[in-house]
């Protein structure tokens, strides 16, 4: 009785948001799954035909589809694991009394405050063939001129680049939330116990940072999975299709194509895809939490 | 539960439903249009307008230069205009889902003969403006002033005046004539032979720092609807069908034309275009020009007054413009219609009425717009700031159209990607060709346009 009276308060708090979410998430994710039943097609009629799971079929049975989720994992491991690592080692140099720290910190964040769109607007004119910041940089040094967007060898580590810059950010911002609840006397106890700089990095730093670790690599394996402003604004998925990653397909299916129901069946399985890629981190995080509790 | 909490709850979601009630049905302060058919005089080069529709607000997706004149129009007539400026991909999108929710947030709208097929034939989501004609309190449409073809093409769909022609779109060659004498070119090319071995003479070096910065053709060869439209006028220029089909609806992407389309846009127009032409759309043709980059290409009219405004343009004075080579061209062109979910038909009516008035498409020309009416591009004040608008009647004598099939976007898609592929180097032309009349052949199939 005491325990459904100590549950009322955070049920009320709670229920705007969960009627929120429940709008503008369950609701369009249903829809979607309702859709993606139909053969709804504009071109030729808007008349919606059920018709079963044959728009699963025809995605399954898709090449362009499968060699879009392939460049999706591309892109995935190129960003993230370079985000982790960058934006882990930029938080401990910014965790240090180095001089100008607060003002580098600040610079470092900038990038993330930043609408996508306008970054990559930047980033088109930075990677211009003629005018391009970049090619005049590389000119200084004696490379000649690159065509980083329709090079269809430069063209997914060009856009790779653009999302790095934009979201290192987000894990120095995490990895320095996360440095500052180690407590000092641990690093102290290293240092007693004769470790040096790595080694209180690997024992001590490391460990209290995983979850941490594991927090941002979800939120940024299932946003870079579904990335679209940047490659839709620099490259619309060109050159041929290098860069035509999953969301893009998908989106060129629904609004380009208009075959609703396909799209909403592709949609439903990049769902489905990005749950079982972010399950395993979800896990991971959770018992990195529990055992820090049973420490505790 | 507790009383208090029963009470906070239902408190709370009260509150949620009046502000999701609020935040989604909320906010239109659009008034009801009052019915037409009044007695007020017009006039629109006094600019006396009829006050019907004072209040009514409506939505249009228009151009930048339409925007330029909206502020007179509620200024005389009362009627808010919302204008959203999209580009040729996002205005489609827009109205699709426009009409696919049948939510009449879009009155009016700007839209492109190739999507007829679609919008009109298949989802009847136009309102014919046969009947809003006929009545009394607008201006008069004065249809005998549009170039015959833009009427046909743009203004109507099986008979029924569905649109008022507002750009007469057609592909022109535009060439820099300072670039020419420097290189000992008397005229501009006629054929496509010759835009290669001329285009090859003016891809050079013209500072001696070892790189050429200098282009022969500005090649549109991004994933943008322009791939298809250079595509399309290549294909006609070596003797397509027109609208890409046989009689029996057989795609013919796979012909000769097709075949040496594709094979001219990846190879010869490639080797004499900037090195990231394959990621370009009209912006950068035209910005490419205006800075002297390149010394030919195909442009629409509306991109051209920019290449002579001496504020954008270096190049200003040195602009020439001709038809477009292989003696043909390919049709482009808008028409204003009206949704036939709007709740406001008459206002809109009215707006599309006033902005395609031989009256208002002087200033409409005066202000950067490409207009459709003969009196306008014969306008000889006009004809002298704007040098191009005789070019603009010898390309449409010639000038062949888009297909007008509900498919006909999915088409140019098709188009888009393959032109694309094969300008990018990642699939060889002729598989480009073959791949488009296999995915064309496809999707007719689906569509059941070969069922005996």
């Amino acid at each position: 009785m005491k325990k459904s009276a100590n549950l009322q308060k955070p049920i009320l708090y709670l229920l705007p948001a969960i009627l929120i979410l429940a709008v503008v998430v369950l609701y369009p994710v249903l829809n979607a799954l309702y859709v993606s039943f139909f053969q709804w097609d504009l071109a030729t009629g808007n008349k919606m035909f059920f018709i079963g799971w044959q728009n699963y079929r025809e995605t399954l049975g898709d090449v362009y589809y499968w060699s879009a989720i392939g460049r999706s994992l591309m892109f995935v491991l190129m960003v993230v694991p370079t985000e982790l690592l960058l934006g882990t080692l930029i938080a401990i140099l910014l965790n240090n009394d180095i001089k100008g720290r607060r003002i580098l910190r600040v610079l470092f964040i900038l990038p993330m405050m930043i609408t996508p769109v306008v970054v990559t607007i930047l980033w088109k004119i930075i990677y211009n063939n003629q005018f391009g910041i970049l090619n005049w940089i590389l000119s200084l040094v004696g490379i000649s001129p690159q065509v980083w967007l329709g090079n269809p060898q430069l063209a997914m580590f060009s856009v790779a680049l653009v999302d790095i810059w934009q979201n290192t950010p987000f894990i120095i911002l995490l990895v320095l939330a996360g440095l500052q609840v180690i407590p000092g006397d641990v690093y102290q106890a290293a240092e007693i116990d004769g470790a040096d700089g790595w080694q209180s990095f690997r024992f001590v730093t490391l460990p209290y940072l995983s979850g941490t670790l594991f927090l941002g690599a979800i939120f940024r394996v299932v946003d870079s999975f579904r990335v679209f402003d940047i490659i839709y604004v620099l490259t619309k998925g060109g050159p041929g299709r290098v860069t035509e990653v999953i969301s893009l397909y998908t989106y060129k299916t629904g609004f380009s194509l208009f075959k609703f129901g396909l799209s909403a069946s592709q949609s439903m399985l990049l769902m489905l895809l990005t749950l079982i890629v972010a399950i395993p981190l979800i896990i991971g995080l959770l018992s990195n939490i529990s055992s820090r509790k049973g420490v505790a | 539960m507790s009383k208090r909490f029963k009470l906070s709850l239902l408190l709370i979601l009260v509150l949620s439903l009046s502000a999701f009630l609020l935040f989604g049905c909320g906010g239109k302060t659009e008034t009801q249009a009052p019915s037409a058919g009044n007695s007020e005089k017009i006039n629109v080069a006094e600019g006396i307008l009829p006050q019907t529709y004072k209040g009514t607000t409506i939505n249009i997706i228009s151009t930048s230069v339409i925007e330029k004149l909206i502020p007179e129009f509620e200024k005389q007539t009362g009627i808010k205009v919302n204008s959203l400026n999209l580009d040729y991909m996002a205005t489609h999108e827009k109205l699709a889902l426009e009409f696919a929710s049948k939510k009449g947030d879009i009155d009016g709208f700007k839209m492109p003969y190739q999507w007829y097929g679609e919008f009109i034939g298949s989802l009847d989501a136009v309102l014919p403006l046969d009947e809003l004609a006929q009545k009394p309190g607008f201006p008069d449409l004065v249809l005998d002033d549009y170039v015959p073809a833009a009427l046909d093409t743009y203004g109507k769909y099986n008979g029924k005046l569905i649109g008022l022609p507002i750009i007469a779109d057609v592909e022109l060659l535009v060439y820099n004539k300072k670039m020419f004498e420097t290189a000992g070119i008397k005229e501009p090319p006629k054929t496509w032979d010759e835009v290669t071995a001329l285009g090859k003479k003016l891809t050079i070096d013209t500072n001696g720092d070892g790189r050429i910065d200098q282009y022969g053709f500005g090649l549109m060869g991004g994933r943008s609807a322009q791939a298809a439209g250079t595509f399309t006028n290549l294909y006609y220029a070596f003797g397509g069908t027109v609208g890409y089909f046989d009689q029996n609806m057989k795609p013919q992407f796979d012909s000769p034309a097709g075949q040496q389309a594709l094979s001219l846009m990846a190879k010869d127009l490639k080797a004499i275009a900037p090195p990231d032409c394959n990621t370009w759309d009209h912006p950068e043709m035209i910005n490419a020009f205006s800075q002297g980059q390149v010394a030919m290409g195909l442009v629409w009219p509306g991109g051209a007054s920019a290449s002579v405004d001496p504020t954008k343009s270096k190049v200003y004075n040195d602009v020439g413009f001709s038809l477009s080579p292989n003696n043909s061209s390919l049709l482009g062109g808008w028409a204003m219609g009206i949704s036939r979910y709007s709740k406001h038909p008459e206002a809109t009516y009215l707006f599309i009425s006033w902005l395609t008035h031989p009256d208002t498409q002087v200033k409409y020309a005066l202000a950067g717009g490409t207009p459709a009416r003969v009196s306008t591009l014969n306008n000889l004040e006009l004809v002298k700031k704007y040098p191009w608008f005789p070019t603009i009647g010898e390309n449409l004598a010639v000038a062949k159209p888009f297909s007008k099939l509900p498919e006909s976007e999915e088409i140019i898609g098709y188009m888009v990607e393959e032109a694309n592929d094969a300008v990018s180097g990642v699939k060889a032309p002729e598989d480009a060709a073959k791949d488009l009349n296999s995915r064309t052949e496809k999707l007719m199939t689906d569509h059941g346009y070969y069922k005996k």
